[in-house]
């Protein structure tokens, strides 16, 4: 995070030096580009297993709406085999597209890990992955502070899941009321270790962005290492277009044979009301 | 050259048998400053001699003769000597018929001196050249000589040979300036009135000289004059500076004191607080950077001299916003107190104490909630040097010099009232170094120069041991033309962790340890220098350069505040070679240059592109430079350098693809960068103008300089982007991107007003 305020600054003083800051399109004349197979997959309990596989394009082309990559994928967890369907689907809730579903429904267990297979049926490539779920994480305490009235800030406390493992953490905030869309992002979010902690506790604070009477929903995960690197690695690669400051970085996939993340998902959230009376 | 560096300090005070000994100081008439490159030749014995920094020399005769003075800048000035002396003798400056002033018997020293692959910049080349906002720069001067890369807009991240902006030893008056730029390299943090000379070795580095792979930049202050108070200045459109020159003890003491300082933060503030109610006013962050010089100097006898050197330069940059504030200030500092002594016309000795440091801190605060990170390193050595010259054939220099480095690799400090987190990760080695130089010449035509440095690094479980050889032989083809060849083996005991391939202030130093031992390299070097006529001196020298040990860090690494960094580096290899080519016209009222590098620079590392080899981010192929100065008139004089160089190597993504997220993320792209420095963006060319009007009044010196940067507004490529282009599709990720190169200065025209009393 302090490195992106550095960015930005940096960022808006190079851009008030060259007031007359100038971009031209350019024809970059790249190579060829061999398309990679790309898989997103979170486990979520009590929910349906759901992947996407698609692949990806050269930098210039556009992406394909309905991405044609026909693969028998399958899930192993204890002794079962979950089998998974070619068939595009929209979740409406968080308008999330998928084109491989199962119908089974996700386990939470913390013991037994989940494997991931998907064999492609034209070219015989196989992808493998595997994941688990960890202990669930928990939001000790919201608090509120504003220095004017009218803009507020939140921190919050997390209990550390486990002392003296290194654990990780993606947190967000959402507009709870508003209809979500595909373009929004959450008005706040980080991916943070445990580097910081203060007697078990893990302290978050956020810019003073809101406002008395708004609904607000906090959640907070407990990610495994590798879906951190590769969080933190798309941070890395996305920050880096457009910023000559940045370090190009490779996404930090745990899916072998391709760019991706098969994870397992659990959360603490909790719900509230901005409010000034209750600072 | 060493024996003229040999010559240039030293003050002969007695007569060798029956030959006559000349020495004292040659000093401009007009400011009473010492003047460095006056040649004193005496026809009659065919020798010659050459001023130093400070003035000196010491030339000796077989038999009495009328010796004259030689230098283009002033008059010639004749005195007969029939018998050892010491004289000061005043030159007046040469404004007019510049091409008539003969230089009968004159030797260009390159010829003369052992010495390859070294560049030489003086306080006025390094003025004339014209400058970027007309704020004169010495890095930026330094780039335009062969093996010294340009590297792009605004940059000062200086590159020699192939090798890293981090692998550059930057000395002033002995100390290392670990950071010298101003405003993330734009601006060089020397300031150019109390620059006396400028040397880069980009290889055959003498063995006095170590800690760094690719080049020894060594800067050297002025004397202050010692006579009468004298001062210069300038008031340019960013900045400002003065020098004073004051002495203390007449003719023995003195000290100048100089400063300088941007007033880019008056007008940016001044607009933000103008734009306060502008709906979506761009906040502009403010920024200044100063840098204050002091040297005091001070001559206890004829064999005793003591240089007290001070700098200090910060940088600072914030972003206040409502709530929000953001800083980020960093600052180096470079100390030296340094002693001379002559012992006797043979021997000298140099002792001195120097201390640098270099820190940075960065921060926000959001009122209850504030964060500090930051890095140091702190370096204090102590250095004794001698020359000896045993005679004309054999001349020595050797030493020992010892270091301590205190550092911190992070700091990190934060919290609220109620939650408070103070962490740092202190480090601290030390090293050494004992060197011999021993220049032989056995003939008229050979002279060869060996030199051997015993490298020491002390660190937790490290005790390491590394020799450097050095050695140089030159042959004097024919009176106008000699052939040199070198070969230098450099040992770099700390490592520069940086995020990327630009100079940042938040980067910092790592030492050697157990694992990340100290990097070296491997140069040879050969070269023929000619003199083609008087006026005009050619060189060509070809290099390969072996690099080893050079640290990068995985895909994905955390740079800051890492306790287990060096897990996260990677140990690999570097080549460089190529061939430089340098024409210069030296004399007459028309002078300049033209530079031509053609060079490769590779890297090759386990984690990094498969283990395949691949081309560094400063690999430039083509590399020029034309630079030419008219002195039109006394009052009018005009410049140019126009220069070329291949694309910088960089990093684009060559793939792209849908990113989902988690509930609730936004749909994005995600860039597939394939392998790393996998492009290279447009060539980069510009023509830079300069114009000088000299005023002469009674008090002193003034003149107007006018500047054009980038005078055809050529949009060099300062990196490239991708933005979306305009479509129906419903998520922007979804869009087309195109590639836009996004370029920073066009066509600035500047003026500077400068004077001098």
């Amino acid at each position: 995070m302090k490195q992106q305020y550095f960015y930005i600054t940096i960022l808006a003083l190079i851009i008030f030096i060259v007031s007359c800051n100038s971009k031209k399109e350019i024809d970059l004349k790249l190579p060829p580009y061999k398309p990679q197979y790309i898989v997103e997959c979170y486990l979520t309990p009590n929910e349906p297993f759901r992947l996407l596989l698609s692949q990806s394009t050269g930098i210039e082309n556009s992406i394909p709406l309905n991405p044609l990559v026909l693969a028998d994928v399958r899930v192993f967890h204890k002794n079962d085999t979950i089998l998974f369907n070619d068939l595009p689907i929209i979740d409406t809730n968080y308008y999330k597209a998928y084109n491989y579903v199962s119908n089974s429904i996700v386990e939470y267990d913390t013991v037994n890990p989940y494997f991931l297979e998907i064999k492609m049926r034209n070219t015989n490539d196989v992808l493998r992955a595997q994941t688990k779920f960890l202990k669930l994480p928990k939001i000790n305490k919201i608090g509120m502070s504003t220095i004017n009235g009218t803009d507020i800030s939140l921190n919050l406390s997390i209990d550390d899941v486990s002392k003296g493992e290194n654990n990780y953490y993606y947190f967000m905030i959402i507009d709870s009321l508003k209809k979500y869309d595909f373009e929004a992002r959450p008005r706040n979010s980080a991916l943070f270790d445990d580097k910081l902690i203060t007697d078990n506790k893990v302290a978050i604070y956020t810019s003073y962005k809101y406002n008395e009477g708004e609904s607000l929903l906090a959640r907070v995960y407990n990610i495994t290492k590798e879906h951190y690197d590769f969080l933190a690695s798309m941070d890395e690669a996305q920050n880096a277009n457009g910023n000559p400051f940045g370090r190009p970085t490779f996404l930090v996939s745990n899916v072998s044979g391709a760019i991706g993340i098969f994870t397992a998902l659990n959360f603490d959230e909790k719900k509230l009301v901005v409010s000034v009376d209750s600072l | 050259m060493r024996n003229l560096i040999f010559h240039s300090i030293l003050l002969v005070f007695c007569s060798l048998n029956a030959q006559i000994v000349v020495t004292g100081k040659i000093i401009d008439q007009k400011t009473a400053e010492p003047v460095v490159g006056v040649v004193i030749y005496s026809k009659q014995n065919n020798v010659a001699v050459e001023t130093g920094e400070d003035g000196s020399f010491s030339i000796t005769l077989e038999k009495p003769d009328t010796i004259k003075t030689i230098n283009s800048e002033y008059k010639s000035f004749r005195i007969f000597v029939d018998s050892s002396q010491t004289i000061d003798i005043p030159i007046e400056e040469e404004f007019t018929e510049l091409a008539e002033v003969v230089m009968v018997g004159e030797k260009d020293d390159r010829l003369e001196s052992t010495q390859m692959s070294v560049n030489e910049y003086t306080r006025e080349q390094i003025k004339e050249i014209p400058a970027i906002f007309g704020e004169p720069d010495v890095l930026k001067v330094i780039q335009l000589k062969p093996g010294i890369q340009i590297n792009g807009e605004g940059a000062n991240a200086i590159v020699v040979r192939g090798g890293g902006p981090d692998q550059n030893l930057v000395l002033l008056d002995e100390s290392i300036v670990y950071n010298p730029t101003h405003l993330f390299g734009f601006f060089s943090v020397f300031n150019s009135d109390i620059v006396n000379k400028v040397k880069v070795y980009k290889g055959d580095f003498p063995s006095y000289y170590g800690g760094r792979l690719s080049s020894v930049i060594d800067v050297t202050t002025k004397s202050p004059c010692k006579d009468s108070l004298t001062g210069s200045g300038g008031i340019g459109l960013i900045s400002s500076r003065l020098n004073l020159d004051i002495p203390i003890i007449k003719g023995k003491t003195a000290i100048f004191v100089a400063a300088r300082r941007t007033y880019f933060d008056l007008f940016t503030n001044a607009l933000n607080k103008a734009n306060e109610k502008t709906p979506d006013w761009q906040y502009i962050p403010n920024y200044h950077f100063q840098d204050f010089n002091a040297k005091l100097e001070h001559d206890i006898g004829k064999k005793d001299k003591i240089f007290v050197n001070g700098f200090v330069s910060r940088d600072k940059l914030a972003l206040q916003r409502n709530n929000f504030k953001f800083f980020l200030n960093w600052g180096n500092s470079a100390n030296t107190l340094k002693w001379n002594h002559i012992f006797n016309s043979k021997l000298l000795m140099s002792n001195s104490l120097v201390y640098s440091d270099y820190n940075y801190t960065a921060g926000s605060k959001f009122t209850a909630f504030s964060f500090e990170v930051g890095a140091k390193i702190q370096e204090m050595g102590l250095k004794s040097h001698f020359d000896y010259e045993h005679n004309e054939k054999n001349t020595f220099n050797f030493g020992i010099a010892a270091k301590k480095y205190i550092m911190e690799l992070g700091r990190l400090h934060g919290g609220s009232d109620s939650v408070k987190v103070n962490l740092s990760i202190p480090a601290t080695f030390s090293d050494a170094a004992l060197y011999g130089n021993w220049s032989y010449k056995p003939s008229a035509r050979l002279k060869f120069e060996s030199g051997l440095r015993l490298n020491y690094v002390n660190n937790t479980n490290l005790n390491f041991l590394g020799l450097e050889p050095r050695f140089t032989v030159a042959f004097r083809v024919s009176e106008k033309a000699t052939l040199k060849a070198s070969y230098a083996k450099v040992y770099q005991n700390i490592h520069l962790v940086a995020n990327s391939g630009s100079t940042l202030p938040i980067d910092y130093w790592y030492p050697s340890t157990q694992k990340i031992r100290p990097q070296y390299s491997n140069q040879v070097a050969a070269g023929l220098s000619k003199e083609l006529n008087k006026k005009f001196f050619f060189s060509i020298e070809a290099f390969y350069k072996k690099l080893n040990r050079q640290v990068d860090f995985r895909n994905n690494a955390d740079l800051y505040f890492n306790k287990d960094i060096e897990k996260d580096m990677i140990i690999g290899r570097g080549w460089a070679y190529g061939a430089e080519f340098y024409l210069e016209k030296k004399k007459g009222k028309f002078t300049g240059w033209i530079g031509y590098t053609l060079a490769w620079s590779k890297r090759q590392f386990d984690g990094i592109n498969g283990g395949h080899v691949f081309f560094a981010r400063n690999d430039r192929r083509h590399d020029f430079s034309f630079v030419t100065s008219y002195k039109i008139t006394k009052r009018l004089s005009f410049s140019s350098s126009w220069v070329f160089s291949s694309g910088a190597i960089t990093t684009i993504p060559m793939g792209k693809f849908i990113f989902q997220g988690m509930p609730y993320d936004g749909i994005s792209y995600a860039p597939d960068y394939v392998s790393v420095n996998n492009y290279r963006i447009p060539n980069y060319h510009r023509l830079d103008l300069g114009l000088i009007y000299r005023f002469y009044r009674k008090w002193g010196e003034s003149d107007l300089t006018f500047s054009l940067y980038n005078a055809y507004g050529r949009r060099n490529t300062y990196f490239i982007t991708f933005e979306t282009e305009k479509s129906e599709l419903p998520v922007a990720a979804l869009q087309k991107l195109k590639a836009v190169s996004v370029s920073l200065f066009s066509l600035i025209p500047s003026i500077t007003y400068n004077f001098k009393f």
